[in-house]
């Protein structure tokens, strides 16, 4: 995200540590007509920071697909981000999650669980925010859902309390020789 | 995660010496693990190699520890095969073992509610 953000613009503010990036889009602003006749110094001008295409009243971005793509999954990331941190935030205060609550899944856990998920959590927005794993905060909250649902699978009970005779596992056709080596 | 993606192939491990030794924890384990093997010859030819080679090598989304305390302490990890098949086991690094305890469908959801809409 900050990759391709960064290269846009973006500012401190004083007294106040966070790369903020302002309003995306300044003051270039081309007519649909010089879109038509000055095309590639217009893409030119789009492939540094966003531009503005108007025709009559409307107004047009135009912009790199990389950047839409990075706004994009930023977007769900956060979006996930606050709804997950505020389902366990209201946990942690006491608060039941309705029947129907897509996060219900996390009553599960108990309270010293829930804060190592918003550590990880926290990790994760921050790598998002750095753009090494744009679905980082996605990652985590399927890892803890899915070990919700192995700790209440009694599935799971019974394999994990079946009688041990351990065997070796069959290796895949193509490896069978060097198993039996 | 969705889309479900095949997992890249792990570095090959013919003739390592270091490998890890790969176990069921019981005949009908490995039943279930042959039937996966069947129905998705290429994901669990990657997931042998990779409990031969790296089993504590978190892979986020698709391969990591389990996270609620009844299965951590164990120090149990899961892999998921394909969307819908997981593999649960344990690495025990001081003998180099991986114990394989379930290979196969998704566990049921049982009192775990729905995903969120976005899984």
């Amino acid at each position: 995200m900050a990759m391709v953000l960064g290269e846009t613009r973006g500012h401190l503010l004083e007294g106040h540590p966070v790369h903020k990036m302002g309003r995306l889009f300044e003051d270039q602003i081309f007519t649909a007509t010089d879109l038509n006749r000055r095309g590639g110094a217009i893409l030119d001008l789009a492939l540094s920071k966003p531009v503005t295409i108007t025709r009559n009243d409307q107004h047009f971005a135009l912009l790199r697909r990389e950047l839409v793509a990075d706004l994009s999954a930023l977007r769900d990331q956060v979006n996930m981000f606050t709804e997950v941190m505020g389902a366990i935030r209201s946990m942690q205060s006491g608060n039941k999650l309705h029947d129907d609550h897509p996060y219900r899944w996390l009553q599960i856990y108990e309270a010293d669980d829930l804060a190592v998920m918003s550590d990880e959590l926290m990790e994760a927005f921050a790598e998002v925010n750095r753009g090494e794993d744009l679905e980082a905060v996605e990652g985590v909250i399927h890892e803890w859902h899915e070990s919700a649902i192995a700790a209440a699978s009694e599935v799971l009970d019974e394999a994990f309390a079946a009688e041990s005779n351990p065997i070796n596992l069959t290796p895949p056709p193509s490896d069978q020789d060097r198993v039996d080596e | 995660m969705s889309p479900f993606e095949v997992l890249s192939e792990p570095k090959d491990y013919a003739g390592s010496e270091d490998g890890w030794r790969v176990l069921a924890n019981n005949s009908r384990v490995n039943k279930s693990w042959e039937a996966l093997m069947e129905k998705a010859p290429e994901n669990t030819r990657r997931c042998y190699m990779h409990l031969r080679t790296q089993p504590m090598q978190r892979i986020r989304g698709r391969v990591f520890p389990l996270k609620h305390k009844k299965y951590r302490e164990h120090g149990a990890w899961e892999y998921e095969v394909t969307d819908g098949d997981r593999v649960f086991y344990v690495p025990k690094s001081q003998d180099r073992t991986v114990l394989v305890y379930y290979a196969g469908e998704h566990p049921p959801k049982g009192k775990a509610p729905f995903p969120p809409k976005f899984l």
